[in-house]
């Protein structure tokens, strides 16, 4: 049976360097500070050996620039990725982009350093994967099995000490405002417990769960997400909002368009890079078509020519073969449900998911520096969580960055003091659940906000859908969301990421509303044109006296220097 | 109406992946799991990949770019049928 307990009987755990979230980025900025001697300690709401989306699969790491491909290709491709999705121009912070392609073969040196599994098969070499963009071979295969298990032990062996099935409830400040710690909350034993640190890295990810998942589910499965793993609900985004950091173009949600068939999704991938060959897209009548963008998908809907699918009918055997090897790099369990259904993508097709948003992925994120620092002191993000980034590789090289500062700017900074009266208010929200006896379940609080999300904000957006939806949203938190009922610490932890969830599509709506344009794969039927105006701007949401702010802030420019050097 | 029902052009019998037929044949040969046989046979399937063969993959790449030109012939005479409309 758990009870509330009081702030002041709390476990205390103190250190230099806090990481919350044990993926990628967590663990590489982990290994990069304990090694420099700094006392790190990681708060894990899974196990670190095995969480995030590096536990569910990935074949290859990006990007690093070579074959005549400069720093400034680099930041032009990273933000194109962008681009395609809410361009055209900038909507990330250019020179975030241009370190992680000047600091990348530094950051491999790392990597192999700590037995990163890149080295292919029984060779001593890498195996270079062509970029899709580029056409130029920057990326590097990874055999997926070993990557969590090898960052994990890493950390131990280097004296990280990892908090695993602790979950970041929410970052504390000290009375200047700077970020000092955070409290946390073990999912397992629901014991609660305060972290002191002189510097906090937040890498949860991004938030994805306020929107349905991508393939069809059955109803037992109300949390598989094959692009994300279950961890995906927002959790660092609102900590770091709560503390006063810009988040940002969370208007911009992605689609993403998932091939689906049945069970068996296949995410992006060397079977979208493919090595150099791509599958083929087709309509319904299989007439071969492009890569659909949202608007590409409209017109074909519109046609009547939906659904869409993929094949690889076109691969020759031996790119079929490196297409299984992709899968079960990717997606194992993919390779042995379509032995179940019978399932054979040399002659069968994929169906690819319908036209709508879910989640944010590479697009939104907290704004930083190049150094990975947000506006609020102590607070530094990596990996997903930050504006602009999306995959392993910029995870790996944004954690490793991070690490290499913590010695010298925890040698200086003050000592954590926390409020304690604080803490109290969060322990009184987080356990309030357990005395709640008639109320809602979290799941069921959550499947209604993503019903919100789906159908009032969806790939069509306009002012009366945005307005009825967050009047909806509104009804939920205020009727709905004081009663979430929880017994089991494991409920608990639902409960607190279905607050995040919630605050997450709040702000979601109120970007959107901000928006009055078309742009990219943000479709709004009542303003059709894209305003130029808008280019190069970011939408950032802040939270100020107690009030969300939403304003379009200029993308910084690329400094001189990057300039210069990046030729 | 029987052509659809029970999804059966999605459906062949007794297919299995190749390389997942030689995982699930060294996982019931040394009772091991799955995952443990992948890291055994994968690196022979890789091997036999022709990774490395810049001619083969250039001529392979080569190919697709054809395939992929006539799409996007086709794709923009598509859109031009549809501006017309
Ligand atoms: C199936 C799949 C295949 C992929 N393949 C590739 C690929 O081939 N190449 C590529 O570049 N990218 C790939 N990606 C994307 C890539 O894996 C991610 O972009 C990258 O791993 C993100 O790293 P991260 O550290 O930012 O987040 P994550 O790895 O998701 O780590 C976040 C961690 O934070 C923890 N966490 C969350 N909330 C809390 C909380 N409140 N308190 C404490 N801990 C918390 C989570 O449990 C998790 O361990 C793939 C993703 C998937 C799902």
């Amino acid at each position: 049976m758990i009870t509330k307990p009081n702030a002041q009987d709390v476990k205390v755990y103190e250190c230099d360097f806090l990481v919350v979230g044990g993926g990628d980025a967590g663990c590489s900025a982990a290994i990069k500070a304990a090694e420099e001697g700094v006392k790190t300690i990681i708060l894990e709401k899974a196990n670190a050996a095995r969480s995030g989306h590096s536990g569910m699969g990935m074949d290859h790491v990006m990007d690093f620039p070579r074959e005549g491909v400069s720093y400034l290709d680099y930041v032009k491709f990273f933000m194109g990725r962008h681009e395609l999705l809410g361009g055209p121009g900038a909507l990330m912070n250019p020179n975030v982009g241009y370190i992680l392609g000047a600091k990348s073969w530094w950051a491999l040196d790392h990597m192999n350093k700590w037995g990163y599994p890149m080295r292919w098969e029984d060779t001593d070499d890498y195996h270079w994967v062509r970029n899709g963009w580029f056409g130029k071979k920057i990326m590097i295969g990874v055999h997926w099995l070993d990557v969590k298990p090898v960052m994990a032990k890493k950390c131990k062996e280097v004296g990280v000490e990892i908090l695993n099935r602790t979950m970041m409830v929410d970052l504390l400040t000290d009375k200047n405002g700077k970020v000092c710690g955070a409290t946390g909350f073990n999912v397992r034993t629901g014991e609660f417990c305060i972290v002191k640190a002189k510097a906090v890295m937040v890498s949860t990810c991004n938030l994805t769960r306020n929107y349905t998942s991508e393939t069809p589910m059955h109803w037992k499965y109300k949390m598989r997400y094959h692009g994300h793993p279950g961890s995906v609900s927002g959790d660092g985004f609102n900590a770091c909002y709560k503390v006063g950091a810009g988040l940002c173009n969370l208007d911009l949600a992605t689609n993403w368009n998932y091939r689906i068939r049945d069970d068996i999704t296949i995410p992006f991938g060397s079977i979208d890079h493919g090595d150099g060959i791509r599958g083929q897209w087709m309509n319904a009548k299989g007439e071969a078509i492009p890569f659909p963008t949202a608007k590409m998908y409209d017109e074909i809907e519109k046609a009547g020519l939906d659904p869409i699918y993929c094949t690889i009918e076109h691969f020759n055997d031996v790119y079929q073969k490196r297409n299984e090897i992709c899968i079960a790099d990717e997606r194992f369990v993919s390779l042995y449900l379509g032995a179940q259904r019978g399932f054979n993508p040399k002659t069968h097709r994929y169906e690819l998911m319908e036209n709508r948003r879910f989640g944010y992925y590479g697009l939104s994120g907290v704004y930083t520096d190049e150094n990975f620092k947000t506006d609020v002191e102590g607070l530094y993000c990596g990996g997903d969580t930050v504006l602009g980034l999306g995959g392993c590789g910029s995870a790996c090289i944004s954690g490793i960055i991070v690490g290499d500062q913590m010695k010298e700017y925890c040698a200086t900074a003050p000592e954590p003091e926390i409020d304690m009266n604080h803490v109290q208010d969060v322990i009184d929200e987080v356990y309030a659940p357990l005395y709640e006896e008639d109320g809602t379940e979290p799941m069921e609080m959550e499947s209604s906000i993503r019903y919100i999300n789906d159908r009032y904000v969806g790939m069509h957006i306009s002012e009366g859908k945005l307005k009825e939806g967050l009047l909806r949203l509104g009804s939920l938190g205020k009727h709905f969301m004081p009663h979430l009922m929880a017994k089991t610490p494991h409920d608990l932890m639902r409960c607190i990421e279905v607050r995040n969830i919630y605050d997450g599509s709040i702000l979601h709506f109120k970007a959107c509303m901000e928006r009055k344009e078309s742009r990219g794969n943000f479709l709004r039927n009542d303003y059709p044109e894209r305003n130029p105006e808008n280019d190069n701007h970011i939408s950032v949401c802040r939270l100020v006296d107690g009030k969300d702010t939403i304003e379009l802030m200029r993308a910084p420019e690329l400094k001189p220097e990057y300039l210069e050097e990046g030729k | 109406m029987d052509e659809f029902y029970g999804g059966g052009v999605y459906e062949e019998e007794n297919f299995e992946f190749p390389l997942f037929k030689l995982v699930r044949e060294k996982a019931e040969e040394l009772d091991i799991s799955y995952h443990d046989a992948l890291v055994l046979v994968k690196p022979d399937y890789v091997r036999s990949c022709r990774y490395g063969d810049e001619e083969f993959e250039q001529k392979s790449i080569d190919e697709f770019e054809e395939i992929s030109k006539q799409t996007m012939a086709n794709w923009e005479a598509f859109m031009k049928e549809r501006e017309g409309k």
